[in-house]
């Protein structure tokens, strides 16, 4: 799914770079995590185990799980974590990657 | 060994009951803290935004007012305060082990109040793992925290009053809302009409919020439920389904919806993950968000000295919570040995007559929201019940023949074993073994809680403890 920013904070002055999955994004200091993946288009936050089924954030609010990502090298829940410049983060996306 | 803080009062959960009750308990002189996973106080109903204020959207909302009345509540205050905080275990006698942003950081309580408020229910239909496919909830919050609405169009559906506030909000932040499908019926709300008159105001701000839907030409469809969400890699089309209380078998589809999202909840449910794993007494009551901790008239719980407010103890809403938080802060200092003078009783009694008034309001509102059986016909054999493990209904229903309660269900399927603990498929397990066994759900229990409370790096719950710790018994002779 995709989201759409409607923030007047959302100007290019405000923005900070971070990575997923190597690749630069450009997002807003201070929103979440999660939402700056939906924003920039990326639909998919984890393959599922069992069904190998795409999956994105459920609840946002800590309690499903489905949004928990690697931020600079520790499994945390994106929709509760704000972005600060710089942040490295990685999708949970083959078997393996849960470890 | 770790070492743990000692404070007169520590208080889970920062939304609107657990800030006040800590902000309420620190007016004695104790020593008081706050734990919160958040980033600041308000919980999910006053969900600060992490970035500056500038929308516009902003300052027309009365959210955004009371959050911001709190969050200065408690700058103002002597409460110690720690954000962006995980609690993975409690015990018994009120230890708290914590996880946050300096590390771990635990503490003891002379008092503990936990209120860690509810979250979404959501009752599955086939493909509700599909992206596109979130709660109400959801959507609200990352529209409170991130000023962002879904992008396309979307379908809200389910019950209470959530839905209305998510479609209006969503509207007014330049969505597009292409139906709401609302499983109550108007005799419902009319029945509970009187109870709500005590909240003029808040039934006035659904009145308004209804208005605005119908004038931008939003269908509601009445007694109408999801039955399926289609999509390959995610959503694309949505079907709803008239749904009868009182009807036998699956419901057929007949409104077919061009979807981009759909924003979903069946009620709210109390976060009670705490007080079962410290073995508080709990008992059954729907129309109260299902399980809730049992307490007496001061808030606390069947454990000395563990207190209860806000919706954990019932789905009541914010005001509630509020007011509930004010009482229970004094009792709970009380009960830790700190003195509640004249005047601080003096300034909270006032809050004991509108906690009255506020509580028909939102018993009235938390029994629209009640968990609801018929839900179970719109889910297919292959439709799956939890989402962490992938189970699907046929699975567990094989596993009913033998098991004899939720626990048993989830050694035999895996049921409950994922990331989520149980959180999101624990009601719909207890509706289906219910409905198996013949057992009412009051007497068929709810998962044992464990600790850790939410997953967490193994390192901190092993800490510094190593192999040569492990006492190793000697051989035996021979």
């Amino acid at each position: 799914m995709r989201i759409l920013r409607r923030s007047q904070y959302s100007a290019e002055e405000n923005r900070v770079r971070i990575f997923v999955d190597g690749e630069p994004i450009r997002a807003i200091a201070g929103e979440t995590v999660a939402t700056a993946l939906l924003a920039n288009g990326f639909t998919v936050f984890r393959i599922s185990p069992r069904k190998q089924a795409p999956r994105v954030p459920f609840c946002f609010m800590g309690a499903c799980q489905e949004c928990v990502v690697r931020i600079d090298g520790h499994l945390m829940q994106s929709c509760m974590t704000p972005v600060k410049g710089g942040m490295r983060i990685e999708r949970l996306m083959s078997e393996q990657s849960g470890d | 060994m770790t070492d743990f803080t000692e404070y007169d009062v520590v208080v889970i959960g920062g939304g609107p009951a657990g800030l006040v009750a800590s902000v309420a308990a620190s007016e004695t002189g104790g020593r008081v803290l706050l734990i919160d996973g958040g980033i600041a106080g308000g919980g999910q109903v006053y969900r600060n935004s992490g970035m500056p204020e500038h929308s516009v959207y902003d300052k027309y909302s009365s959210e955004k007012v009371a959050g911001d009345a709190l969050r200065h509540r408690l700058a103002s205050s002597n409460v110690e305060q720690s954000f962006q905080s995980t609690v993975w275990k409690v015990t018994r006698d009120r230890r708290v082990f914590t996880i946050g942003p300096a590390g771990k950081r635990n503490v003891i309580a002379g008092s503990l109040i936990v209120a860690t408020g509810a979250r979404e229910r959501v009752i599955p239909f086939d493909g509700w793992t599909l992206p596109g496919v979130i709660g109400v909830g959801a959507a609200i919050n990352f529209l409170k925290a991130d000023w962002a609405v879904p992008s396309g169009r979307t379908v809200i559906a389910g019950v209470g009053p959530l839905l209305y506030a998510a479609a209006t909000k969503i509207l007014d932040l330049g969505g597009k809302v292409a139906a709401i499908a609302d499983l109550s019926t108007p005799y419902e709300w009319c029945r509970r009409l009187p109870a709500m008159l005590n909240r003029i105001d808040l039934l006035w701000q659904g009145a308004k919020w209804i208005a605005a839907i119908r004038r931008r030409g939003v269908p509601i469809y009445h007694q109408h439920t999801v039955v399926a969400a289609e999509g390959d890699d995610c959503l694309s089309r949505v079907h709803l389904a008239p749904l009868r209380q009182d009807r036998q078998g699956e419901p057929t589809a007949s409104i077919s919806i061009d979807a981009d999202c759909i924003c979903v909840g069946h009620g709210l449910q109390p976060n009670t993950e705490i007080t079962r794993l410290i073995g508080a007494r709990h008992c059954y009551v729907p129309d109260q968000g299902g399980w809730i901790p049992v307490r007496d008239d001061r808030g606390q719980t069947t454990i000395p000295h563990v207190f209860v407010a806000g919706d954990v103890a019932g789905i009541r809403g914010a005001t509630v919570a509020e007011l509930e938080g004010e009482q229970v802060g004094l009792t709970a200092g009380e009960a830790a040995g700190l003195e509640v003078d004249q005047a601080l009783q003096q300034k909270y009694a006032a809050g004991r007559h509108a906690l009255n008034r506020s509580l028909r309001f939102g018993w009235a509102i938390a029994g629209v929201m009640r968990p609801r059986l018929a839900l179970l016909d719109a889910i297919g054999p292959d439709t799956l019940i939890c989402r962490c493990e992938e189970v699907t209904r046929s699975e567990i229903e094989t596993a009913t023949r033998e098991a004899v309660d939720l626990n048993w269900v989830k050694r035999l399927t895996r049921c409950g074993m994922g990331p989520c603990q149980g959180r999101y498929c624990g009601d719909t397990v207890g509706m289906l073994l219910s409905r198996c066994s013949g057992k009412s759900i009051a007497e068929l229990g709810y998962w044992t809680s464990r600790d850790p409370l939410f997953p967490i790096e193994i390192g901190i719950a092993v800490g510094d403890t190593g192999y040569e710790a492990i006492a190793l018994p000697t051989p035996l002779p021979g």
